[in-house]
């Protein structure tokens, strides 16, 4: 049994569980791009790293790493995106 | 024939061998596949000389903003994390305004992109040189962070 | 016990995360909080799909998920050519 992988693994999970958690409690667009974005791009990094270790193969893990690196960008983008367009469209942010 | 500059030969050179590396991480590094790799690497290196222009960058400054972002990355993430799944949800968001001074194109891209992904701040609109940032708690010192964030990325890219 | 055996657990753990998530989808209340799935779908299916190329053994699925992350990649142009402006309006 491979410990680091499956602990790498349980923390991909528990950070995509944190992201939806984030995703149905907080109060506005904002504050939930906030959850997604991070919390499931640091998630599927753990993954896709319990993954890598499990194979074990260097050339898989570059595989996996360019992967990670696409996922980063395109929803790091994304999430830009949707947070202009709710300004723009008069979506005030949620204020204590 | 137009005289190359050296940047562009250095550029070409830098994403020749990128490019090479990248087919050979998707395709597999196996003499036969460079029999399409090869040609494929030599012309998007080409056509991305014909679309972007040379970026200068320091390559150790580099690693050390990889090593960097990975680390507040995840601080990000256990950040969002905790305020989540805390049984009272502790926000005070607000949107702050930032002057960035990095040169538009890839530094600007990096910029804006790495703020969505540290702790507590979201990039949600740029004019010009203005950055609008959505943070999660209106009391932490954002302008340090933006500023920090945005100091290492101008020592990678020399003006 | 392997390590493969917790495989279909998780996958099992991540659609039912993309169940949850479709709530936000429902509910709304903006067009904007509707648009944040497709950035859930996304990150999720990258991840089932990588950790089915490892228990079915089946490697082409790692380059699908490939596939994926390119095609979100390609939505992040958008952005791109938002921010990438030059200030001088030189090339």
């Amino acid at each position: 049994m491979n410990w680091l992988a499956l602990a790498s693994l349980a923390l991909g999970a528990f950070f995509f569980l944190a992201g939806t958690v984030g995703l149905l409690r907080f109060p506005d667009v904002h504050s939930r791009l906030h959850a997604l974005t991070k919390a499931d791009n640091v998630g599927l990094g753990f993954l896709l790293f319990g993954l890598a270790l499990e194979v074990g193969s260097p050339l898989v893990g570059a595989k996996l790493f360019v992967i990670w690196c696409l996922v980063l960008l395109a929803s790091a983008s994304v999430s830009h995106v949707i947070a202009r367009a709710a300004l723009r469209r008069g979506v005030e942010p949620w204020q204590r | 024939m137009p005289a190359v500059s050296s940047a562009v030969l250095r550029a070409g050179a830098f994403r020749i061998a990128l490019y090479a590396l990248l087919w050979g991480i998707l395709a597999g590094f196996e003499p036969g596949s460079w029999f399409l790799g090869a040609p494929a690497v030599l012309l998007a290196a080409w056509l991305s000389l014909q679309l972007a222009s040379p970026v200068p960058f320091r390559p150790w400054p580099v690693l050390v903003f990889v090593a960097f972002f990975i680390g507040r990355s995840v601080s990000g993430a256990v950040d969002v994390a905790r305020r989540a799944l805390a049984p009272r949800l502790r926000l005070a968001p607000a949107l702050v305004v930032y002057q960035t001074s990095l040169p538009a194109g890839l530094p600007r891209v990096l910029f804006l992109n790495s703020i969505s992904l540290t702790p507590g701040t979201l990039s949600a609109d740029i004019r010009d040189d203005t950055v609008w940032v959505h943070v999660l708690d209106e009391n932490g010192d954002h302008e340090q962070a933006l500023s920090g964030l945005e100091g290492r990325l101008a020592r990678v890219f020399p003006q | 016990m392997t390590i493969d055996a917790v495989h279909p657990w998780l996958a099992l753990f991540l659609l039912a995360n993309l169940l949850a998530g479709l709530w936000r989808v429902l509910t709304g209340p903006t067009a904007a909080d509707r648009m944040l799935s497709t950035q859930l779908f996304g990150t999720t299916a990258v991840a089932l799909l990588a950790i089915e190329a490892d228990t079915r053994a089946m490697p082409a699925l790692r380059d699908v998920a490939l596939v994926f992350a390119l095609l979100a990649a390609i939505t992040a142009v958008a952005f791109v050519r938002r921010v990438w402006q030059p200030r001088e309006g030189s090339k």
